[in-house]
């Protein structure tokens, strides 16, 4: 009697130390309960056994040596291992199986009773009758049993919070990435339906950590600062609940895979952009070789060869000299000429006196009224050059395609950015087709850093508008 | 000689004319493009053909392809290829077969060579522009042959590999022919080569050996 009335009072204390104590104190004690718990399970070991063989015997030495040593294994793990937050499983499966366990058995003698009342004593029927009744109430009365209790002990939220410390800790480590997120969350809330969908920037589109499409199910999202970038996806609606209650948790990690993604996009344009460079660099040095070679220099050995003639013929007095030496400064002025433009093609000379007169100089050229209206001061080398060949290709498009009456050029630098604007009145429709002209200026411009757009409505005109940062 | 000429820009295609014209020789044929070319030398037989390797209709290497299928269906014509620019690996496979010439464009200015080039050609020697032998005998590597060569051993086999015979290098160098049939000796005896009297076969060993040497890594 003494025994157990200090056994309720070391309880009774527990309770109370628990229930007064915080986080980590209550941790530490809940290995203790697991102790606890080992204690019960070996009474009920016991009884059952004595109940079937007729006194204590194998089950209940084992039960009870595992008991025993359950109390300082609790312990130790309590003092040096009260983090480990899986704790709340153990104990919870401990839990639900110990008392699916006195179930049963409770089912089992009611069964057993209420047989043999009918039946007789020592029937085999009964016998057999009992047990069919408590293996098909097995199942059912676990999965009940074990909504009780982790309802009680390892609810939902703490669930979902423990899972995705426990995820957020083996990130630290090295150990796994924030993707795992959705598989973390499948385990700790036992719903394999359950999707994590993510918002990436500029799109509408939810995809998952895969890239694949979210877009049914009940979906609750999740915010930051009011702004939705993703979603929990699952398709059983009761579980919606408890994902509204535990999306806020997992709020930082979406926030990081979609980071994640953005930056693996962002990633990817700036291959294909650099890639698209290279390949647009190389077919135009193969047209300067081809510029050169087929004209510049084919004209001069021609040229060569004139001469060569002429001196042959010279002491046959057959040969006009004056002719010859005529033809031949038309040969070395058209040469001179090729060269000029192919050396303008690489990059135009008239930069040399500054954006302003480059531009003013190529509308000149145009055969329809261009209004320029460009800082004069100067800006860096690869800011004037890609701002004369945004220009340049925007006002040249107006002209030939766009059937535009009118083009306006602005360049406005200010503080630290470049801003090309280049607007026309011609018939729209202008679009960015991968290869195009337009498709090497947005790289151009992307090489920078800056970014450029195309508004082109069909019948409205034509606005391209590049932004290039400016370190100045 | 009778000489057809296959060149796409009309204005070199004229001047090379008058050229060979002022030279004595006849041109029979014009052609501005590979295929044209081969049809019509077909036609006119000539004693040698001159083609630009880049011509219409593909604009990449038109002549020289144009330049096989002429030697399949006339063994023995000699054929000059003239290019804008040096391309090593095709032009030593074509010159090292014999009575084919492979010459930059400008050479044509230098008339006299031009046309002693033109002469060997037709008579079933070789010609390889000095450009494409410099870039040859430049690729030396550690412990290459070629270093055990005295300067005057690399002269003369520069001027071999360009397919002079032994006349022309002594010419070139102002050296007896019995000087150079010395070093031509030496050289090939250094280089591992057989030593051969007739001057394209001796030709052909050294480019193969040249265009190899990079290959087997010598």
């Amino acid at each position: 009697m003494g025994l157990l009335a200090l056994t309720l009072a070391s309880v009774g204390s527990l309770v109370v130390r628990y229930r007064r104590s915080v986080d980590q104190r209550r941790a530490q004690l809940r290995w203790l309960l697991l102790a606890g718990v080992g204690l019960v399970a070996y009474l009920l070991a016991c009884g059952g056994e004595v109940l079937i063989t007729g006194s204590t015997g194998i089950v209940a030495t084992v039960v009870g040596v595992l008991a025993l040593l359950s109390l300082p294994l609790a312990v130790t793990a309590g003092m040096l291992r009260h983090d480990l937050y899986e704790v709340d499983r153990v104990l919870a499966a401990t839990i639900t199986y110990t008392i699916a366990g006195l179930v049963l058995f409770g089912l089992f003698v009611a069964t057993t009773v209420t047989a043999g009342l009918a039946l007789g004593r020592d029937s085999g029927a009964t016998a057999a009758l009992a047990t069919a009744i408590c293996a098909a109430a097995l199942a059912p009365v676990r999965a009940r049993v074990q909504r009780l209790v982790d309802s009680r002990f390892h609810p939902p939220r703490r669930a979902v919070a423990q899972a995705i410390e426990q995820l957020q800790r083996r990130i630290h480590a090295g150990q796994a990435q924030p993707e795992e997120l959705q598989d973390a969350l499948r385990a700790a809330l036992r719903d394999p339906t359950l999707r994590v969908g993510i918002r990436l920037p500029g799109t509408r589109a939810l995809v998952d950590a895969a890239g694949s499409s979210v877009d049914r199910g009940v979906m609750v999202p999740v915010t930051i600062g009011g702004e939705e970038i993703g979603v929990l996806v699952t398709s059983a609606e009761p579980a919606s609940t408890v994902l509204r209650a535990v999306a806020p948790m997992t709020a930082s990690l979406v926030e990081n895979i979609r980071l994640r993604a953005e930056l693996g996009v962002a990633l990817r344009d700036v291959h294909e952009s650099r890639a698209r460079l290279i390949h647009v660099g190389n077919a135009e040095r193969q047209r300067l070789e081809r510029d050169l070679h087929d004209g510049a220099q084919q004209r001069l050995v021609a040229l060569g060869m004139a001469m060569r003639v002429a001196q042959r013929q010279l002491a046959s007095d057959t040969v006009d000299i004056d002719d010859v030496l005529e033809r031949a400064v038309i040969e070395l002025t058209t040469a001179v000429t090729e060269l000029r433009q192919i050396a303008h093609g690489l990059r135009p000379t008239s930069l040399d006196d500054g954006l302003e007169a480059a531009l003013t100089a190529l509308v000149r050229s145009l055969p329809i009224p261009v209004v320029v209206d460009v800082p004069v001061h100067s800006m860096p080398e690869d800011l004037t050059t890609t701002a004369y060949y945004v220009a340049c290709e925007a006002v040249t498009n107006a002209a030939k395609y766009a059937g535009a009456g009118r083009v306006a050029v602005r360049v406005d630098h200010s503080g630290d950015e470049v801003r090309i604007t280049v607007e026309d009145n011609g018939r729209g429709g202008a679009v960015v087709r991968p290869g195009s002209g337009l498709a090497g200026l947005v790289d151009r411009v992307a090489a920078l850093g800056g970014s450029m757009s195309v508004r082109s409505p069909i019948g409205a005109g034509t606005v391209i508008e590049a932004v290039l940062p400016c370190a100045s | 000689m009778r000489i057809v000429i296959g060149e796409d820009s009309t204005l070199f295609r004229e001047g090379l004319a008058s050229l060979l014209a002022v030279a004595g020789h006849e041109v029979v044929g014009r052609a501005p493009d590979a295929v044209t070319l081969v049809d019509l030398t077909v036609e006119v037989q000539p004693d040698l053909v001159i083609a630009d390797i880049r011509m219409p209709p593909d604009l990449t290497d038109d002549g020289a392809r144009a330049a096989r299928r002429i030697r399949e269906l006339i063994p023995g014509l000699g054929i000059v290829l003239l290019s804008q620019h040096i391309e090593v690996r095709n032009s030593i496979e074509l010159v090292a077969s014999g009575g084919f010439g492979y010459l930059l464009k400008d050479r044509v200015l230098e008339v006299d060579d031009f046309m002693e080039v033109l002469a060997r050609v037709a008579g079933g020697g070789s010609a390889l522009d000095p450009e494409v032998v410099t870039r040859l005998i430049g690729r030396t590597k550690q412990g290459d042959p070629l270093d055990k060569l005295t300067p005057r051993e690399q002269e003369v086999l520069a001027l071999m590999a360009e397919g002079r015979n032994n006349l022309g290098i002594a010419r070139r160098l102002w050296l007896h022919h019995r000087t150079v049939e010395t070093h031509i000796g030496a050289i090939m005896t250094k280089l591992g080569l057989a030593e051969d009297e007739e001057n394209h076969r001796r030709v052909q060993a050294v480019l193969t050996y040249l265009g190899h040497r990079d290959n087997a890594g010598v």
